[in-house]
């Protein structure tokens, strides 16, 4: 699966309904293979970059668990906020 | 194979008549060496020289079964860890052979780095659990470097910004790289390899 199609099918539905809920958006990372760096930035950067979400909604509306690669949520805020500096820029 | 175990029991049992034998004989050389000789048996138990045979008796036992036992723990725990080592080497070999091949199942470098930095972890929290090192310092060096092989070997360019020669291309779940790419995680490779030595060091030595 790309990051592409896990955001377009799967990840900006869900945070259309978190965010029509007003709730927290939980993404658990674990149990998986593991991810590419592409596949992450794709999907979360993406959200800001294609989608177009409000940056700060969507970094206090997030949740991410990731017990088994703990830095993998440093990451994700790092593709958010350089999606949101490029899109500034 | 019968005649064989017979001989060895019947050795056995020789050895230990004749053992019996040399203690029974020890025993009444001892028990008449005062008729034969000048020396005397002073009957008389002094308490001090009492207490000091009870105190060596029990500093001799809390040596070897309390002190000895630490030991043991410590080297049979700091082989474990060893071993974990071991299999992160063991990881980092199949991935950095896989990557020199030059195009590899997606999915098997993400589970690779995965795999390397859980076990790396285990062998952290085990270190600190038992207090054989301080091993942040190594994780922190170790996963700056993991972080740095995971952009090389899993970041492809955003679609918009691709370039005429990429060095790295996913198609059909098969990423390739460019052999300049593959110079580069290769450095990181072994340095991730030098850092993984420099722990086990730190574990053996401490």
């Amino acid at each position: 699966m790309s990051g592409e199609f896990f955001r377009d099918e799967y990840l900006y539905p869900a945070y259309l309904k978190a965010l029509e809920a007003n709730v927290k958006l939980v993404v658990d990372l674990d149990n998986t293979a593991g991810y590419a760096t592409s596949f992450l930035e794709e999907s979360f950067g993406g959200l800001i970059r294609i989608k177009h979400v409000q940056y700060l909604d969507l970094i206090n509306r997030l949740e991410i668990i990731s017990n088994e690669e703990d830095y993998l949520k440093d990451d994700i805020l790092d593709y958010i906020k350089d999606a949101e500096e490029n899109k500034t820029a | 194979m019968a005649i064989g175990k017979e001989i060895k029991k019947f050795i056995i049992s020789e050895f230990s008549w004749l053992t019996l034998l040399l203690v029974f004989i020890i025993g009444i050389f001892f028990g008449k060496w005062p008729a034969i000789s000048d020396f005397e048996i002073d009957t008389k138990i002094n308490p001090i020289e009492f207490l000091s045979i009870i105190v060596t008796v029990v500093a001799a036992y809390v040596v070897t079964t309390i002190l000895d036992k630490g030991k043991i723990d410590t080297r049979s725990a700091k082989d474990l860890v060893l071993k974990r080592c071991e299999s992160i080497n063991e990881k980092l070999e199949t991935l950095n052979s896989a990557v020199n091949t030059g195009s590899v199942e997606i999915q098997k470098i993400t589970s690779g780095l995965k795999g390397v930095s859980s076990t790396l972890n285990t062998i952290i929290r085990s270190c600190n659990k038992i207090n054989l090192i301080n091993a942040n310092q190594h994780k922190m060096k170790i996963m700056d470097d993991l972080g740095k092989l995971r952009v090389l070997l899993t970041s492809t360019p955003i679609i918009r910004m691709a370039q005429s020669n990429p060095p790295i291309v996913i198609s059909n779940s098969v990423v390739s790289y460019s052999s300049t790419r593959i110079n580069e995680s290769e450095i990181v490779f072994s340095r991730i390899k030098d850092s993984l030595l420099d722990l086990e060091l730190d574990i053996t030595t401490s």
